[in-house]
């Protein structure tokens, strides 16, 4: 946490309950903030979630350190502020491979572009799903409706 | 020079084995393939958008369904995560708690005993799929006694569990085989002295199963942490983290048992993790046995009717069966949660597929598969 | 029998090999009938469970009750399958798997066929299993079952080569290739002169290469359920699905015979009136306290001893005794063991039992060779391979 102090001194920090540490940063310095936390030892990242405030979406990138002695080491969630729509921010799949699926996860659910994603699809809705993401809060279901089936009537 | 064309198949959202409704499409050059792609989606049942319109306690049956295989575990990562919100409002009884890790470890048995009952059905030994059965029915009876459900159970609760462990569950540690669907110690002795020697004997020692497995799917621990694997998967290549000893929650901090380690990061290893992952389950299910017994108590705190957290968040990460389970909930002070996303480990294990994959013949991709221990539910939510 | 013996030569050749092809033919299915109905109780039993329940008494009329359904079923042909490859490979299949059974010895002089080249024969037969194999994949016009016909025809002729040089040993044992001169030299060497003891050898290499040749596990690549492709059946469905099945019980219990009368003694066995006798001198104490029941016995033995029907049926009784051992044995491994990849196979099949067999003829013809030219040497060929194979272990 103290490394990120010291490169980010206008981030926002705040600490969870459970003693996570979570800092926002704006989208520029979103990279930075990641590679920062790579070069410190977070070589895990846990999950690249977003949450939808009503006026603004927060993209949450839960790092981790796996170090088999360390005990008690907590995670830490570098946030970044995007608008709803049309939202993009740079891609961590090449750093965190694992980060892959879950930014496709977030681009299928929320609609945030990841820049430089190498496999940039939906992942749990069908590739050609056209109703739009569903995790948003104002999301309605705007799929054409199937023709409901009408009981054939034979002629009297 | 002719060049010969590659196959590309489809191993189809419907198998002949028990992963679930996955989608595997492979490329083939003669036996090699040579790329792999997973497609997923089939059983996405809408878990994260439907936990926000639920009240809190509502969510519980939703987390049960996802890694529907270890479905207490589920429940005890969404349940703990909520009770942090509320912070030290609700105290949950320390009977409770061992309760809950009781159940969680003989549910990481029997989640394993099914892993590895299937990667032995997917490679041949089909008999070791029912031995595996038939352990799991013994279970399934016992916390039908407990709990009322055989698979799925909505037990825990937001302060405790729903109800104290009935009379006579727990018996002695001097009961035998033939107590061991009525008696949790009559169960446990049944696998320390008659199951695991008998995987041992059938499948694990077994050359064909070895030739089959050994030096296959290797993955380093640099990979294995880059590509975020947890769990067996990652034990199993040699990185000695597990989340019940490196970031304690519940009463892990109180109990003995060690962590399995693989060499070798291929199949049999992460087979082998999860074997002797089985036998520290075994240890800790009777360290709690022990407390239980001598230590009866209130299992529910009290809650308030409506649960309201106040406004925050929190990641809670756990051990679970194949892995990491977290739970990232965010509450808006209302009786709903705001956002409840679901971190599951075999969304994240199916990543490795494509790196894995390429390079072995077509009769490895199953073994790789079982090994990486998915279940569907999970990966889709 | 002198209407018989008036009918013209050739009339009695075509109905005597009518009635012989109908009886093997009746032979072959009601060993399919048991064999199916075995796999399933075995392997229920062996997965701690019942099996077949509550079709008939005990579950045992289960097969009839698939047969008619597949009798009934409706073909699903795909659209540009080879029609005539399509059409005629289950029955191939099938018909390799009877002749097998024309060769076997049932008793004395009971055998469909005597061929003098007996062991040349079910070599050439099991080449049609093989055809039968290939055609199947090809003309189902999908490449999965190309791909899994593929494997299970290289599996099998590579596994075919073995197996006939695993017998060679008995062959030579015997001095000839005639199947009813093995089982007679196995019951002239007496007591434990079954060719088992000094063949052990050429036993297992002949259990595992026959395990490989009938595609069953833990060699059952090609239908292997759980991985890709369904193997070279997969486009096949009622009835002529159910040849398939047909053809590799009746080949299973074919082979089992066969291993039987080269390696088991066949049909040789204590016959009834052997029974008899042997139990009414035991019953007699051995003449020591003489009874009328033990008496009455050990006389009805001697009388029966000569009747060529009751010899007949006991031969029939030990033969399939020691087959449905060897078909219990196949169903016990393919129970219990996982199932080997492709290269694996291969590298098992040419690489070590064909060395090995072929090892196990140099063996026996020296041995053989050293006890004749140095005649009265206590040595023979079971003791030195036993203590060989235990030298080994």
């Amino acid at each position: 946490m103290d490394f990120l102090k010291e490169r980010f001194p206008d981030a926002q920090f705040a600490t969870h309950v459970n003693g996570d540490t979570e800092v926002l940063v704006p989208a520029a310095q979103y990279e930075e903030a990641v590679r920062a936390c790579y070069d410190a030892g977070y070589k895990y990242c846990s999950a690249v979630t977003a949450i939808d405030w009503q006026d603004r979406l927060t993209l949450v990138t839960s790092l981790a350190r796996i170090d088999p002695a360390e005990v008690g080491a907590r995670t830490i969630h570098i946030k970044v502020d995007l608008p709803r729509t049309g939202a993009h921010i740079p891609s961590i799949a090449g750093l965190y491979p694992g980060a892959n699926w879950h930014e496709r996860e977030t681009y299928d659910m929320y609609g945030i572009r990841f820049d430089g994603h190498p496999n940039h699809r939906r992942i749990l809705l069908p590739d050609n799903w056209q109703g739009g993401y569903p995790l948003l809060k104002d999301f309605t279901d705007r799929r054409p409706k199937r023709p409901r089936l009408v009981r054939h009537r034979f002629a009297e | 020079m002719e060049r010969t064309k590659e196959l590309l198949v489809n191993m189809g959202p419907q198998h002949p084995s028990t992963h679930g409704v996955l989608r595997l499409m492979v490329k083939l050059d003669g036996e090699q393939v040579t790329w792999c792609e997973p497609d997923i989606g089939y059983l996405h049942r809408c878990f994260e958008k439907l936990s926000e319109q639920k009240t809190y306690p509502q969510v519980i049956p939703y987390t049960d369904r996802t890694d529907y295989l270890a479905a207490l575990i589920n429940e005890q990562c969404y349940v703990e995560a909520v009770e942090k919100l509320f912070g030290d409002a609700i105290q949950v009884p320390e009977r409770a708690q061992y309760i809950r890790v009781m159940m969680a470890e003989l549910q990481r048995i029997t989640s394993h005993f099914l892993a590895l009952g299937s990667m032995a059905l997917d490679l041949g030994a089909m008999s070791a799929f029912l031995y595996c059965w038939r352990d799991r029915e013994k279970i399934y009876s016992l916390f039908e006694r407990i709990t009322g459900g055989r698979l799925l159970y909505n037990y825990l609760r937001i302060g405790g569990v729903r109800n104290d462990l009935p009379e006579g569950i727990i018996g002695t540690p001097q009961d035998g085989e033939d107590k061991a669907d009525k008696t949790i110690w009559g169960f446990i002795n049944y696998l320390d002295s008659y199951v695991y020697p008998e995987w041992d004997a059938l499948v694990t020692n077994n050359r064909i199963f070895q030739y089959r497995t050994k030096g296959i799917g290797v993955l380093s621990p640099e990979q294995a942490i880059a590509y975020s694997a947890s769990g067996a998967v990652l034990r199993g290549s040699g990185v000695k983290w597990d989340l019940r000893k490196n970031l304690p929650y519940s009463v892990y901090d109180r109990l003995e048992f060690d962590i399995p380690v693989g060499q070798n990061g291929d199949c049999f290893d992460r087979w082998w993790v999860r074997q002797e992952e089985m036998l520290q389950s075994s240890r800790i299910v009777k360290q709690c046995l022990q407390w239980l017994a001598e230590n009866p108590g209130p299992v529910m705190a009290k809650v308030p009717r409506v649960l309201k957290p106040p406004k925050g968040e929190v990641y809670h990460r756990i051990e679970g069966a194949r892995g990491e389970i977290a739970c990232y909930v965010v509450s808006d002070g209302g009786a709903n949660p705001y956002k409840v996303k679901w971190r599951s480990p075999a969304f994240t294990h199916l990543q490795l597929m494509p790196l894995l994959i390429p390079g072995h013949k077509l009769a490895d991709i199953i073994p790789i598969l079982g090994s990486i221990d998915i279940v569907l539910g999970e990966v889709d939510r | 029998m002198e209407w018989w013996y008036s009918l013209p030569t050739t009339a009695q050749v075509w109905i005597g090999g009518i009635l012989k092809a109908s009886l093997i033919l009746i032979c072959g299915l009601l060993n399919f009938y048991l064999c199916l109905m075995l796999e399933r109780k075995i392997s229920a039993w062996i997965q701690n469970r019942v099996g077949p329940w509550r079709v008939g008494l005990w579950g045992w009329f289960q097969p009839v009750a698939d047969l008619i359904k597949l009798w009934v079923k409706e073909y699903i042909q795909p659209n540009n399958v080879d029609k005539w490859l399509y059409l005629i490979a289950p029955f191939i299949g099938f018909v390799s798997a009877n002749l097998v059974w024309l060769i076997v010895p049932f008793g004395d002089k009971l055998i469909a066929t005597d061929f003098e080249i007996g062991i040349i024969f079910i070599a050439a037969v099991t080449g049609y299993d093989v055809i039968a194999t290939f055609m199947a994949g090809w003309g189902s016009n999908n490449k999965y079952s190309l791909l899994g016909a593929m494997r299970g025809a290289a599996q099998m002729i590579s596994y075919e080569i073995t197996m006939v040089m695993s017998v060679i040993g008995v062959v030579m044992m015997a001095g000839s290739l005639r199947l009813s001169d093995i089982v007679l030299a196995q019951q002239e060497r007496g007591l434990f002169g079954w060719f088992l003891f000094p063949q052990i050898i050429g036993f297992l290499v002949y259990l595992m290469a026959s395990l490989a040749e009938l595609n069953r596990a833990p060699f059952d690549l090609s239908e292997a359920e759980q991985e890709l492709v369904a193997g070279h059946h997969t486009e096949y469905s009622g009835f002529r699905w159910a040849m398939f099945m047909l053809s590799e019980y009746i080949h299973l219990a074919a082979w089992s015979a066969i291993a039987a009368s080269l390696f088991l003694g066949g049909w040789s066995g204590p016959t009834l009136g052997q029974v008899a006798a042997g139990l009414g001198n035991l019953l007699n104490g051995f003449g020591a306290f003489a009874n009328p029941v033990g008496t009455a016995v050990a006389n009805w033995g001697l009388t029966v001893m000569g009747s060529t029907v009751l010899n007949w049926l006991a031969g029939v009784f030990w033969l399939f005794l020691k087959t449905y051992f060897f078909v219990f044995l196949a169903m016990w491994i393919r129970w219990t063991l996982p199932r080997v990849r492709i290269d694996q196979l291969m590298d098992l099949g040419w690489k070590f039992l064909l060395p090995v067999s072929l090892f196990n003829i140099f063996l026996t013809g020296t041995l053989r060779y050293v006890a004749v030219a140095f005649d009265g040497l206590p040595i023979t060929i079971g003791s030195f391979t036993l203590r060989l194979l235990g030298w080994w272990l």
